[in-house]
Protein backbone atom coordinates (compact mmCIF):
# COMPACT_ATOMS: atom_id res chain seq x y z
CA UNK A 1 0.00 0.00 0.00
CA UNK A 2 1.76 2.98 -0.93
CA UNK A 3 2.76 5.06 2.17
CA UNK A 4 1.68 8.27 1.36
CA UNK A 5 -2.14 7.11 1.32
CA UNK A 6 -1.83 6.40 4.67
CA UNK A 7 0.26 9.46 6.50
CA UNK A 8 -1.34 12.28 5.46
CA UNK A 9 -0.79 15.30 7.50
CA UNK A 10 2.83 15.82 9.01
CA UNK A 11 4.95 13.79 5.78
CA UNK A 12 2.73 14.70 2.36
CA UNK A 13 5.04 17.84 2.07
CA UNK A 14 7.53 15.15 1.60
CA UNK A 15 5.34 12.86 -0.93
CA UNK A 16 4.65 16.06 -3.04
CA UNK A 17 8.40 16.80 -2.91
CA UNK A 18 9.09 13.53 -4.32
CA UNK A 19 6.50 13.69 -7.36
CA UNK A 20 8.43 16.92 -8.66
CA UNK A 21 11.89 14.98 -8.42
CA UNK A 22 12.70 16.63 -4.84
CA UNK A 23 14.08 15.41 -1.99
CA UNK A 24 12.00 18.18 0.75
CA UNK A 25 12.84 18.22 4.62
CA UNK A 26 12.29 20.04 7.57
CA UNK A 27 14.27 23.43 8.69
CA UNK A 28 13.63 24.48 12.51
CA UNK A 29 12.61 28.65 11.96
CA UNK A 30 13.96 29.04 15.61
CA UNK A 31 17.58 26.54 15.69
CA UNK A 32 17.68 26.38 12.22
CA UNK A 33 18.17 22.01 13.26
CA UNK A 34 17.32 19.74 9.36
CA UNK A 35 14.75 17.62 10.71
CA UNK A 36 14.25 14.11 9.22
CA UNK A 37 11.67 12.17 9.49
CA UNK A 38 8.73 15.06 9.22
CA UNK A 39 7.31 15.82 12.58
CA UNK A 40 5.13 18.28 14.08
CA UNK A 41 7.92 19.62 16.07
CA UNK A 42 11.85 20.41 16.18
CA UNK A 43 13.42 17.36 17.57
CA UNK A 44 16.50 19.89 19.20
CA UNK A 45 14.28 22.37 20.84
CA UNK A 46 10.84 21.21 20.10
CA UNK A 47 9.72 24.59 18.41
CA UNK A 48 6.43 23.79 16.36
CA UNK A 49 7.85 26.77 13.84
CA UNK A 50 9.49 24.29 10.94
CA UNK A 51 9.26 25.29 7.11
CA UNK A 52 9.78 22.70 4.48
CA UNK A 53 13.24 23.61 1.94
CA UNK A 54 14.18 21.75 -0.52
CA UNK A 55 17.44 19.45 -0.53
CA UNK A 56 20.21 20.09 -3.34
CA UNK A 57 20.23 16.21 -2.77
CA UNK A 58 23.86 15.66 -2.30
CA UNK A 59 25.29 13.64 0.45
CA UNK A 60 27.94 11.43 1.76
CA UNK A 61 27.51 7.71 3.03
CA UNK A 62 27.51 7.51 7.07
CA UNK A 63 27.03 3.68 6.78
CA UNK A 64 26.05 1.15 3.80
CA UNK A 65 24.97 -2.58 3.78
CA UNK A 66 24.37 -5.22 0.81
CA UNK A 67 21.21 -7.24 1.62
CA UNK A 68 21.09 -10.79 0.57
CA UNK A 69 18.17 -11.71 2.29
CA UNK A 70 15.27 -10.00 1.81
CA UNK A 71 12.39 -9.15 4.28
CA UNK A 72 9.80 -10.05 2.64
CA UNK A 73 8.39 -11.71 -1.07
CA UNK A 74 8.09 -8.36 -2.21
CA UNK A 75 11.68 -7.74 -2.32
CA UNK A 76 13.30 -11.16 -3.10
CA UNK A 77 13.60 -10.17 -7.11
CA UNK A 78 16.18 -7.04 -5.56
CA UNK A 79 18.40 -9.25 -3.73
CA UNK A 80 21.43 -8.43 -3.31
CA UNK A 81 20.60 -5.05 -2.90
CA UNK A 82 22.19 -2.11 -1.25
CA UNK A 83 20.59 -0.12 1.50
CA UNK A 84 22.48 3.04 3.12
CA UNK A 85 22.28 5.76 5.95
CA UNK A 86 22.92 8.96 3.71
CA UNK A 87 24.15 12.06 5.54
CA UNK A 88 22.58 14.74 3.35
CA UNK A 89 25.10 18.09 2.82
CA UNK A 90 21.50 19.90 4.79
CA UNK A 91 22.64 17.92 8.31
CA UNK A 92 19.81 14.95 8.05
CA UNK A 93 19.85 11.36 7.69
CA UNK A 94 17.57 9.64 5.22
CA UNK A 95 17.58 5.79 4.45
CA UNK A 96 17.84 4.95 0.51
CA UNK A 97 18.78 2.24 -1.72
CA UNK A 98 21.88 2.85 -3.23
CA UNK A 99 23.41 2.05 -7.13
CA UNK A 100 25.24 0.86 -8.66
CA UNK A 101 24.84 -1.95 -5.73
CA UNK A 102 27.96 -2.96 -4.12
CA UNK A 103 29.94 -0.20 -4.81
CA UNK A 104 29.52 2.49 -2.34
CA UNK A 105 31.47 2.94 0.79
CA UNK A 106 31.33 4.83 4.47
CA UNK A 107 32.41 8.06 2.64
CA UNK A 108 31.31 8.06 -0.96
CA UNK A 109 29.19 10.67 -2.16
CA UNK A 110 25.85 10.47 -3.81
CA UNK A 111 23.31 12.18 -5.43
CA UNK A 112 19.59 11.20 -5.25
CA UNK A 113 17.39 10.54 -8.17
CA UNK A 114 14.10 10.53 -8.92
CA UNK A 115 12.88 8.31 -11.41
CA UNK A 116 9.46 8.29 -12.85
CA UNK A 117 7.86 4.64 -12.15
CA UNK A 118 4.33 3.27 -13.25
CA UNK A 119 3.35 3.58 -9.32
CA UNK A 120 3.55 6.24 -6.64
CA UNK A 121 5.30 6.84 -4.46
CA UNK A 122 8.48 7.53 -6.51
CA UNK A 123 10.94 6.61 -3.92
CA UNK A 124 14.29 8.07 -4.65
CA UNK A 125 17.24 6.00 -5.46
CA UNK A 126 21.10 7.49 -4.00
CA UNK A 127 23.62 7.06 -7.56
CA UNK A 128 27.60 6.04 -6.65
CA UNK A 129 28.76 9.77 -7.53
CA UNK A 130 32.98 8.80 -6.42
CA UNK A 131 34.48 5.52 -7.47
CA UNK A 132 37.47 3.80 -6.55
CA UNK B 1 -0.69 -20.05 27.20
CA UNK B 2 0.77 -23.22 27.65
CA UNK B 3 3.94 -22.29 27.11
CA UNK B 4 3.76 -19.33 29.65
CA UNK B 5 1.62 -21.60 31.77
CA UNK B 6 4.76 -24.00 31.84
CA UNK B 7 7.26 -21.51 32.93
CA UNK B 8 5.40 -19.79 35.42
CA UNK B 9 4.24 -22.59 37.35
CA UNK B 10 8.42 -23.78 37.24
CA UNK B 11 9.31 -19.68 39.20
CA UNK B 12 6.49 -20.44 41.50
CA UNK B 13 7.39 -23.79 42.27
CA UNK B 14 11.05 -22.44 43.29
CA UNK B 15 9.93 -19.58 44.64
CA UNK B 16 8.45 -21.43 47.30
CA UNK B 17 5.31 -19.55 47.43
CA UNK B 18 1.57 -20.11 46.57
CA UNK B 19 0.07 -19.22 43.64
CA UNK B 20 -2.22 -17.24 46.28
CA UNK B 21 0.48 -14.82 47.21
CA UNK B 22 0.96 -13.41 43.57
CA UNK B 23 -0.39 -9.96 43.70
CA UNK B 24 1.08 -8.78 40.59
CA UNK B 25 1.65 -10.46 37.04
CA UNK B 26 3.58 -8.44 34.21
CA UNK B 27 3.50 -10.30 30.93
CA UNK B 28 5.28 -9.42 27.73
CA UNK B 29 4.22 -9.89 23.93
CA UNK B 30 3.76 -12.18 21.31
CA UNK B 31 4.19 -11.74 17.79
CA UNK B 32 2.53 -15.39 16.67
CA UNK B 33 -0.60 -14.59 18.70
CA UNK B 34 -1.03 -10.81 19.77
CA UNK B 35 -3.28 -9.56 22.07
CA UNK B 36 -4.32 -6.47 23.84
CA UNK B 37 -4.46 -7.88 26.96
CA UNK B 38 -2.30 -10.70 27.19
CA UNK B 39 -1.50 -10.85 30.70
CA UNK B 40 -5.00 -10.50 32.15
CA UNK B 41 -5.88 -13.35 29.44
CA UNK B 42 -2.81 -15.39 31.12
CA UNK B 43 -3.95 -14.63 34.73
CA UNK B 44 -7.42 -16.33 33.72
CA UNK B 45 -5.43 -19.27 32.08
CA UNK B 46 -3.33 -19.51 34.94
CA UNK B 47 -6.20 -18.51 37.31
CA UNK B 48 -5.03 -15.70 39.01
CA UNK B 49 -6.90 -12.29 40.49
CA UNK B 50 -3.72 -9.92 40.88
CA UNK B 51 -3.55 -6.12 42.05
CA UNK B 52 -1.43 -5.49 39.50
CA UNK B 53 -1.48 -6.89 35.98
CA UNK B 54 -0.08 -5.44 32.92
CA UNK B 55 2.14 -6.28 29.54
CA UNK B 56 5.02 -4.71 28.51
CA UNK B 57 6.23 -3.74 24.82
CA UNK B 58 9.50 -2.80 24.31
CA UNK B 59 10.72 -5.48 22.19
CA UNK B 60 13.97 -6.77 23.67
CA UNK B 61 14.56 -4.52 26.14
CA UNK B 62 11.00 -6.03 27.36
CA UNK B 63 12.44 -8.96 29.87
CA UNK B 64 14.72 -6.26 32.03
CA UNK B 65 12.08 -3.92 31.73
CA UNK B 66 9.66 -6.06 33.32
CA UNK B 67 12.45 -6.73 36.31
CA UNK B 68 12.94 -2.82 36.43
CA UNK B 69 9.07 -2.17 37.02
CA UNK B 70 8.75 -5.38 39.37
CA UNK B 71 11.25 -3.59 41.92
CA UNK B 72 9.52 -0.48 41.61
CA UNK B 73 5.83 -2.12 42.53
CA UNK B 74 7.81 -3.89 45.46
CA UNK B 75 9.76 -1.04 46.44
CA UNK B 76 6.71 0.94 46.48
CA UNK B 77 4.87 -1.30 48.92
CA UNK B 78 2.23 -2.04 45.94
CA UNK B 79 2.84 -5.81 45.67
CA UNK B 80 4.69 -8.31 47.90
CA UNK B 81 5.25 -11.00 45.06
CA UNK B 82 5.59 -9.72 41.49
CA UNK B 83 5.37 -12.81 38.63
CA UNK B 84 7.02 -12.06 35.24
CA UNK B 85 6.51 -14.33 32.24
CA UNK B 86 7.37 -14.29 28.92
CA UNK B 87 7.16 -16.81 25.94
CA UNK B 88 6.16 -17.28 22.66
CA UNK B 89 6.12 -20.11 19.77
CA UNK B 90 7.89 -17.86 17.14
CA UNK B 91 8.92 -20.76 15.36
CA UNK B 92 6.46 -23.15 15.24
CA UNK B 93 3.75 -20.59 15.26
CA UNK B 94 5.32 -18.39 12.36
CA UNK B 95 7.94 -19.88 10.61
CA UNK B 96 11.52 -18.27 10.11
CA UNK B 97 10.47 -16.32 7.16
CA UNK B 98 7.23 -15.54 8.93
CA UNK B 99 9.15 -13.86 11.75
CA UNK B 100 11.84 -12.05 9.88
CA UNK B 101 9.05 -10.46 8.02
CA UNK B 102 6.60 -9.35 10.83
CA UNK B 103 10.09 -8.18 12.62
CA UNK B 104 10.56 -5.95 9.78
CA UNK B 105 7.49 -4.33 10.13
CA UNK B 106 9.56 -2.63 13.31
CA UNK B 107 11.26 -0.51 10.44
CA UNK B 108 9.55 3.33 10.03
CA UNK B 109 6.20 2.51 7.45
CA UNK B 110 7.56 5.69 4.92
CA UNK B 111 10.84 5.88 5.51
CA UNK B 112 12.55 2.24 5.61
CA UNK B 113 10.02 -0.23 5.01
CA UNK B 114 9.79 1.22 1.36
CA UNK B 115 13.50 0.58 0.75
CA UNK B 116 13.49 -3.34 1.93
CA UNK B 117 15.13 -2.78 5.22
CA UNK B 118 14.91 -5.53 7.36
CA UNK B 119 15.98 -5.88 11.43
CA UNK B 120 19.43 -7.64 10.13
CA UNK B 121 20.54 -4.90 7.50
CA UNK B 122 19.68 -2.34 10.04
CA UNK B 123 22.01 -4.33 12.10
CA UNK B 124 24.37 -4.75 9.50
CA UNK B 125 24.27 -0.55 8.79
CA UNK B 126 25.39 -0.56 12.75
CA UNK B 127 27.95 -3.17 12.18
CA UNK B 128 29.74 -1.78 9.44
CA UNK B 129 30.13 1.58 10.79
CA UNK B 130 31.60 0.48 13.85
CA UNK B 131 34.22 -1.82 12.41
CA UNK B 132 35.00 1.48 9.99
CA UNK B 133 35.48 3.51 13.14
CA UNK B 134 36.86 0.55 15.83
CA UNK B 135 39.03 -1.20 12.80
CA UNK B 136 36.83 -4.59 14.26
CA UNK B 137 37.18 -7.28 11.93
CA UNK B 138 34.65 -9.82 10.86
CA UNK B 139 36.83 -12.34 13.13
CA UNK B 140 35.84 -10.13 15.99
CA UNK B 141 31.87 -10.73 15.46
CA UNK B 142 32.52 -14.54 14.48
CA UNK B 143 34.13 -15.04 18.23
CA UNK B 144 31.11 -13.94 19.46
CA UNK B 145 29.14 -16.33 18.13
CA UNK B 146 31.85 -18.91 18.57
CA UNK B 147 31.88 -18.38 22.59
CA UNK B 148 28.24 -18.10 22.52
CA UNK B 149 27.90 -22.12 21.00
CA UNK B 150 30.79 -22.76 23.56
CA UNK B 151 28.20 -21.90 26.30
CA UNK B 152 24.97 -23.16 24.71
CA UNK B 153 27.28 -26.78 24.46
CA UNK B 154 26.90 -27.06 28.14
CA UNK B 155 23.73 -26.11 28.56
CA UNK B 156 20.47 -28.72 28.75
CA UNK B 157 17.44 -27.29 26.45
CA UNK B 158 19.71 -24.90 24.94
CA UNK B 159 18.40 -24.70 21.04
CA UNK B 160 21.75 -24.99 19.20
CA UNK B 161 24.57 -26.88 21.12
CA UNK B 162 26.68 -28.11 18.07
CA UNK B 163 30.37 -26.20 18.36
CA UNK B 164 30.54 -24.13 15.78
CA UNK B 165 34.61 -22.61 14.77
CA UNK B 166 35.39 -18.95 13.17
CA UNK B 167 35.49 -20.33 9.60
CA UNK B 168 31.96 -22.03 10.18
CA UNK B 169 30.57 -18.47 10.69
CA UNK B 170 32.18 -17.21 8.28
CA UNK B 171 30.85 -19.35 5.61
CA UNK B 172 27.38 -18.90 6.92
CA UNK B 173 24.97 -17.90 4.34
CA UNK B 174 24.88 -13.91 4.23
CA UNK B 175 22.16 -11.99 5.80
CA UNK B 176 22.95 -8.34 5.53
CA UNK B 177 26.70 -7.20 5.34
CA UNK B 178 28.74 -7.79 7.57
CA UNK B 179 26.48 -10.30 9.40
CA UNK B 180 26.15 -14.06 8.27
CA UNK B 181 23.20 -16.38 9.40
CA UNK B 182 25.31 -17.57 11.93
CA UNK B 183 25.96 -13.44 13.41
CA UNK B 184 21.90 -13.81 13.64
CA UNK B 185 20.40 -14.69 17.24
CA UNK B 186 18.02 -17.66 16.40
CA UNK B 187 14.81 -18.39 15.67
CA UNK B 188 12.92 -20.51 18.59
CA UNK B 189 10.34 -21.43 21.04
CA UNK B 190 10.79 -21.06 24.56
CA UNK B 191 8.92 -19.33 27.62
CA UNK B 192 11.08 -18.11 30.78
CA UNK B 193 9.48 -16.22 33.69
CA UNK B 194 10.72 -15.20 37.29
CA UNK B 195 9.46 -13.76 40.61
CA UNK B 196 10.32 -10.38 42.25
CA UNK B 197 9.46 -10.42 45.91
CA UNK B 198 10.26 -7.91 48.66
CA UNK B 199 11.19 -10.69 50.88
CA UNK B 200 12.54 -14.17 50.20
CA UNK B 201 10.12 -16.70 51.17
CA UNK B 202 10.29 -19.01 54.02
CA UNK B 203 9.82 -21.96 52.10
CA UNK B 204 12.28 -21.10 49.10
CA UNK B 205 14.42 -23.89 49.08
CA UNK B 206 17.08 -21.78 47.25
CA UNK B 207 19.55 -18.82 47.89
CA UNK B 208 18.28 -15.76 47.43
CA UNK B 209 19.74 -13.24 44.42
CA UNK B 210 18.73 -9.64 45.33
CA UNK B 211 18.43 -6.73 42.43
CA UNK B 212 20.83 -4.02 43.63
CA UNK B 213 20.59 -1.31 40.77
CA UNK B 214 18.10 -0.69 37.57
CA UNK B 215 18.72 1.93 34.96
CA UNK B 216 17.33 2.62 31.42
CA UNK B 217 17.88 4.77 28.64
CA UNK B 218 15.96 5.82 25.74
CA UNK B 219 17.56 7.74 22.64
CA UNK B 220 15.47 6.68 19.23
CA UNK B 221 13.16 4.44 17.92
CA UNK B 222 14.14 3.99 14.42
CA UNK B 223 17.92 3.57 12.86
CA UNK B 224 17.55 6.55 10.94
CA UNK B 225 17.20 9.13 13.99
CA UNK B 226 19.62 7.44 15.93
CA UNK B 227 21.82 10.36 17.53
CA UNK B 228 25.03 7.77 16.78
CA UNK B 229 25.64 4.49 14.84
CA UNK B 230 28.23 3.40 17.48
CA UNK B 231 27.17 5.08 21.09
CA UNK B 232 23.73 4.01 22.76
CA UNK B 233 21.90 4.54 25.55
CA UNK B 234 22.95 1.68 27.48
CA UNK B 235 25.67 3.48 28.43
CA UNK B 236 23.13 5.63 30.61
CA UNK B 237 21.45 2.49 31.91
CA UNK B 238 24.26 0.68 33.18
CA UNK B 239 25.98 3.94 34.79
CA UNK B 240 22.35 4.22 36.52
CA UNK B 241 22.14 0.68 37.43
CA UNK B 242 26.23 0.12 38.83
CA UNK B 243 25.55 3.61 40.75
CA UNK B 244 22.61 2.57 42.69
CA UNK B 245 24.68 -0.46 43.12
CA UNK B 246 27.48 0.97 44.82
CA UNK B 247 29.68 -0.54 41.93
CA UNK B 248 32.12 0.05 38.65
CA UNK B 249 31.94 -2.66 36.46
CA UNK B 250 35.67 -4.06 37.80
CA UNK B 251 32.89 -5.18 40.52
CA UNK B 252 30.91 -7.02 38.62
CA UNK B 253 31.78 -10.77 38.03
CA UNK B 254 29.22 -12.34 35.43
CA UNK B 255 27.75 -10.77 32.70
CA UNK B 256 24.07 -11.78 30.73
CA UNK B 257 24.21 -9.09 27.94
CA UNK B 258 21.47 -9.16 25.02
CA UNK B 259 23.02 -10.37 22.56
CA UNK B 260 20.58 -9.91 19.04
CA UNK B 261 23.56 -10.03 16.63
CA UNK B 262 26.89 -10.25 17.28
CA UNK B 263 27.93 -6.92 16.59
CA UNK B 264 25.08 -5.82 19.67
CA UNK B 265 27.29 -7.48 22.11
CA UNK B 266 30.38 -5.95 20.88
CA UNK B 267 29.29 -2.53 20.93
CA UNK B 268 27.69 -3.14 24.46
CA UNK B 269 30.30 -4.25 26.02
CA UNK B 270 32.75 -1.34 25.32
CA UNK B 271 29.40 1.18 25.81
CA UNK B 272 29.33 -0.04 28.84
CA UNK B 273 32.74 -0.12 30.62
CA UNK B 274 33.32 -3.81 30.54
CA UNK B 275 35.78 -2.74 27.63
CA UNK B 276 37.77 -0.09 26.50
CA UNK B 277 36.99 1.09 22.39
CA UNK B 278 37.82 -1.67 19.59
CA UNK B 279 38.99 -4.22 22.53
CA UNK B 280 35.95 -6.27 22.95
CA UNK B 281 36.41 -8.06 19.64
CA UNK B 282 40.17 -9.06 20.40
CA UNK B 283 39.33 -10.01 24.24
CA UNK B 284 36.62 -12.02 23.16
CA UNK B 285 38.89 -14.14 21.04
CA UNK B 286 41.14 -14.68 23.53
CA UNK B 287 38.62 -16.04 25.38
CA UNK B 288 37.19 -13.04 27.83
CA UNK B 289 33.93 -14.13 27.91
CA UNK B 290 34.03 -17.82 28.58
CA UNK B 291 34.03 -19.82 31.63
CA UNK B 292 37.29 -18.98 33.26
CA UNK B 293 37.82 -15.57 31.29
CA UNK B 294 38.10 -12.00 32.55
CA UNK B 295 34.03 -11.25 32.22
CA UNK B 296 31.61 -14.55 31.50
CA UNK B 297 28.64 -13.40 29.51
CA UNK B 298 25.85 -15.14 28.24
CA UNK B 299 26.88 -18.55 30.07
CA UNK B 300 23.78 -20.27 28.84
CA UNK B 301 24.35 -19.39 24.91
CA UNK B 302 22.26 -16.37 24.93
CA UNK B 303 20.13 -14.93 21.50
CA UNK B 304 22.94 -16.47 19.12
CA UNK B 305 22.52 -20.22 20.42
CA UNK B 306 20.40 -20.76 23.69
CA UNK B 307 17.33 -19.44 21.68
CA UNK B 308 15.04 -16.62 21.07
CA UNK B 309 11.25 -16.06 21.04
CA UNK B 310 11.17 -12.65 21.74
CA UNK B 311 10.96 -11.07 25.05
CA UNK B 312 11.63 -14.62 26.65
CA UNK B 313 14.99 -13.94 25.14
CA UNK B 314 15.99 -11.44 27.22
CA UNK B 315 14.36 -13.19 30.05
CA UNK B 316 16.36 -16.15 29.95
CA UNK B 317 19.28 -13.94 30.33
CA UNK B 318 18.02 -13.24 34.01
CA UNK B 319 17.11 -16.85 34.40
CA UNK B 320 20.67 -17.75 33.57
CA UNK B 321 22.28 -14.97 35.65
CA UNK B 322 20.35 -16.18 38.97
CA UNK B 323 21.00 -19.92 38.18
CA UNK B 324 24.67 -19.14 38.26
CA UNK B 325 24.90 -16.56 41.36
CA UNK B 326 23.23 -19.29 43.49
CA UNK B 327 25.87 -22.46 42.08
CA UNK B 328 23.17 -24.23 39.97
CA UNK B 329 25.06 -24.51 36.56
CA UNK B 330 28.02 -27.14 38.39
CA UNK B 331 28.92 -28.59 34.93
CA UNK B 332 29.51 -25.07 33.57
CA UNK B 333 29.99 -22.36 36.52
CA UNK B 334 31.56 -18.97 36.49
CA UNK B 335 33.33 -19.61 39.73
CA UNK B 336 32.77 -17.14 42.72
CA UNK B 337 30.34 -15.12 40.93
CA UNK B 338 28.73 -12.76 43.31
CA UNK B 339 27.78 -9.95 41.14
CA UNK B 340 25.83 -10.13 37.69
CA UNK B 341 24.93 -7.41 35.72
CA UNK B 342 22.05 -8.52 33.01
CA UNK B 343 21.17 -6.40 30.58
CA UNK B 344 18.20 -6.01 27.69
CA UNK B 345 17.71 -4.04 24.81
CA UNK B 346 15.01 -3.39 22.29
CA UNK B 347 14.14 -1.88 19.28
CA UNK B 348 17.73 -1.56 16.67
CA UNK B 349 19.98 -0.11 19.71
CA UNK B 350 16.76 1.97 20.83
CA UNK B 351 15.77 1.29 24.29
CA UNK B 352 17.68 -0.20 26.91
CA UNK B 353 17.73 -1.92 30.61
CA UNK B 354 20.69 -2.79 33.13
CA UNK B 355 20.29 -4.47 36.24
CA UNK B 356 22.96 -5.29 38.54
CA UNK B 357 22.05 -8.69 40.68
CA UNK B 358 24.13 -10.09 43.59
CA UNK B 359 24.27 -13.05 45.94
CA UNK B 360 23.15 -12.09 49.51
Amino acid sequence: MCPEAKYKSVSSPFWEGLRNGKLRFQSCVKCSTANFPPRRSCSACHSEELEWKDSAGEGTIHSITTIHRAPSLKFRHKVPYDLAIVELDEGFRFMVNVSPPMVGKIGSRLRMTFQEKTDPPFLPEAKVKTFD
Amino acid sequence: MSLLYEAARGAINDSGLAREQIDGVICAYSLTEPHLMLSSWFCEYFGLKPTICFAIQAGGATAAIMVSQAAALVRSGMCNNVLLVTGDNRLSGLSRDGAVEALSKVGHPEFEQPFGMSIPAAYGLVATRYMHDYGATNAHLAAVSVASRKHANKTAGAHKRDLITLEDVERSRMISTPLRMLHCSLISDNAAAVVVSAHHSKNCKKPPVEIRGTGQGHSHEHIISAPSLTNFACKESSRMALSEAGMKPSDIDLLQIYDSFSITLLIELESMGFFLPGEAGPAILDGAIDIGGKTPCNTHGGLLSHGHSGAAGGMFHFVEAVKQLRGERPEHQASDAVTALVHGDGGILSAHCSIVLAKT
